[in-house]
């Protein structure tokens, strides 16, 4: 059986030099307007081009984040991005398109093609499309993920390497037939400097914001909640029977996650699939992972990230705190404690 | 109705084999039965073979017209029950199935080679190539997602030759989940059902943002409607349109599909294409969606609002948002 590899997320030179250093096998990003996630965590192309030689100094892999839907005329442009990336040393794209992987296949055969979560493959005929389609992994979409691990195993036995979020957002719905966002909260903006023809913000499926309008708050006949009451996805229990299930790739989620974040939860994920056989170390690990998917869960619920790339005094404020307790990542107490406290505190104040 | 002379056709979209008797099918030229989202909605031919069988012996002369809707991202143990639904529908002689991944549009075109095939709104077909990948795997036809706005789909419309269903009426699908959100703890499906998802559920959001929910897939509150806007889609050369009446009630849809006719005939009669005299917007409409109308996402806005074309003073027509 292979070693099952760790996928990173990476949105600047400096969490591309933070992940390689916990242990990531695989990194991704994306270019700026291109890729399924606000602006501000895709990084510039010049950018991406250090990121590549970095990555090459690790002996690892990259792979590039195209997997939006996009517009017939802008297929060209995608291929023209994807060009001057495989020459620069891309080893895979992360694509949900079928027409696009038909042309990447023609045109870089040699590239590894990853489907994404936007797909929604969740059958063995939809793996048997992709792999005829000539793909090398695909990723399950996060609303089979707590299925049976036969249905897992019965996948992975497909000759598509089977990837799943170890780490990432919940979505109350199958990624890339969601357009809850852009009904509700769709605004159309031109948008020159990515080179897309038109940034639909809200539009989440085609490279626009997803408003999670599934965990806002709503009302049902005068009743009030929220249709998402599960927390964010955390599979990190789940990795022993699901390596035995055949999975090779386990993705982190959270290019727009502090840094410092990103760093510990690669740290423990090496961890853990480096010592999945030694009992006592791999429950320490998955203790060290509880704290760290709880803490991130509190910063996605509070639309904290939104900061982490800001220089915002609230955020320098909040990085003080969050910072210290980490370092010897003993983040249970203090989360549960003064620090979630904290959190929600400034989380109402954005 | 002679269809070969006919210069647009109408598809009808239905949810329930119980309305089946109430449908003309003498004024659509395509019926899409049966609903995707969940098999287990109470009505669904989809449910079970037997009522499968009912509902098409229920079609009778009209087969040759009919294509079933298949169940949408399904899982691994429902795939042997998909394909005794084909064998049965190819059996049957139904002309049809409308997909939803290019997956399902392999299997079909291997495994049961009688069968036509179309996709739906959820396939992800979103360029000109995919539409091709489509092709090649047999489909003939199919409804674009509704993401692509009107630009999109006239572009891959006259850079293919391929049969587009344009929706143009009805309450449309936004988003659809494996668990059901209305069971007590969102059991997931389908280990558990009382059939809670019958009733449509009005969600709102504040602000005027609502949506419907019915099980496991989402709606928008208001109807999409294109009647104001059929000058432009036919003057840009659309002729295959799609009436949604998936959570419509069966009763209203011939008289939709009725309004739909005298509209696009009168416009093709009278060889305007750019100032219909229609009624803004149609009042017999108006009773079928209550809580107003919207335009989707074919002009590039917020998919709940309502995009009007009006006359202006210098005689050309305009969209008021």
């Amino acid at each position: 059986m292979n070693k099952p590899k760790i996928l990173a997320p990476v949105s600047s030179l400096e969490m591309a030099r933070t992940v390689l250093e916990n242990g990531a096998d695989i990194v991704y990003a994306g270019v700026k307007g291109w890729s399924l996630r606000p602006n501000m965590f895709e990084v510039k192309n010049d950018e991406m081009g250090e990121i590549i030689k970095l990555v090459k100094s690790y002996n690892k892999k990259i792979f590039l984040a195209m997997n939006c839907f996009y517009r017939s005329t802008e297929i060209p442009k995608a291929i023209g991005i994807i060009k001057h990336f495989y020459s620069a040393g891309i080893d895979g794209v992360i694509t949900s398109e079928y027409g696009l992987i038909s042309l990447i296949r023609k045109k870089f055969p040699d590239l590894q093609v990853h489907v994404s979560v936007q797909t929604s493959a969740s059958s063995s005929i939809d793996m048997a499309f992709y792999k005829k389609m000539g793909v090398t992994s695909l990723v399950l979409p996060r609303d089979m993920l707590d299925l049976s691990i036969d249905n897992i195993r019965e996948l992975a036995g497909k000759g598509v390497t089977i990837e799943v979020f170890a780490v990432g957002d919940d979505s109350s719905h199958y990624d890339g037939r969601c357009m809850l966002s852009a009904y509700l909260f769709q605004k159309a903006l031109p948008d020159d400097s990515t080179g897309r023809e038109e940034l639909i913000v809200g539009n989440a499926n085609r490279c626009g914001y997803c408003y999670l309008a599934c965990k806002r708050k709503c009302s049902i006949e005068s009743k009030t909640g929220k249709l998402l009451k599960r927390g964010d996805l955390s599979l990190h229990r789940r990795i022993p029977e699901l390596i035995k299930a055949g999975v090779g790739v386990f993705k982190v989620q959270g290019r727009e996650f502090p840094l410092h974040l990103v760093g510990k939860l690669i740290a423990a994920f090496r961890g853990l699939l480096d010592n999945i056989d030694d009992p006592d170390k791999r429950s320490g690990y998955i203790s060290v992972l509880d704290d760290l998917v709880e803490l991130k869960q509190i910063i996605a619920s509070n639309h904290l990230w939104l900061l982490a790339k800001s220089q915002s005094p609230t955020w320098k404020k909040l990085r003080k705190y969050i910072e210290k307790p980490w370092d010897n990542l003993t983040t249970g107490l203090w989360l549960k404690g003064k620090g979630k406290t904290l959190i929600r505190k400034i989380g109402r104040m954005i | 109705m002679d269809n070969e002379n006919k210069k647009y056709k109408v598809s009808l979209a239905i949810s329930e084999a119980e309305g089946l008797p109430r449908v003309d099918f003498d004024k659509i030229d395509l019926l899409i039965l049966g609903n995707p989202f969940c098999k287990m909605t109470p009505g669904n031919p989809l449910g079970s073979l037997e009522l499968m069988e009912k509902s098409i012996n229920l079609i009778g002369s009209h087969l040759d017209k009919t294509i079933v809707s298949l169940p949408l991202c399904p899982l691994e143990n429902e795939l042997s029950y998909i394909q005794d639904v084909l064998s049965l529908l190819s059996d049957m002689g139904v002309h049809g199935v409308e997909v939803h991944s290019p997956g399902m549009a392999m299997r079909v075109e291997t495994r049961f080679p009688k069968l036509k095939i179309y996709f739906g709104s959820f396939a992800n077909v979103y360029t000109v190539h995919c539409v091709e990948i489509m092709q090649e795997m047999g489909v003939i036809g199919g409804t674009l997602p509704y993401e692509l706005n009107i630009d999109e789909i006239e572009f891959i419309h006259k850079n293919i030759d391929f049969q587009i269903w344009l929706p143009i009426f009805g309450p449309f699908p936004i988003a659809f989940s494996q668990y059901c959100f209305f069971h007590p703890g969102q059991v997931r499906y389908p280990f558990k059902c009382d059939h809670e998802c019958s009733e449509e559920v009005l969600v709102d959001y504040g602000a005027g943002k609502k949506v419907l929910h019915k099980g496991r897939a989402i709606f928008s509150h208001r109807c999409l409607n294109m009647l104001k806007h059929l000058p432009m889609l036919l003057n840009k050369g659309f002729s295959h349109f799609r009436i949604e009446g998936l959570i419509l009630d069966v009763g209203s849809l011939n008289e939709i599909v009725d309004i739909f006719h005298e509209h696009i005939n009168k416009i093709i009669e009278t060889g305007d294409k750019t100032t219909p005299e229609i009624p803004a917007p149609d009042s017999r409409l108006s009773k079928f969606s209550p809580r107003g109308f919207c335009n989707g996402f074919y002009f590039t806005r917020r998919g709940m609002d309502y995009v009007e074309s009006v006359m202006d003073w210098d005689g050309r027509l305009r969209y008021k948002y």
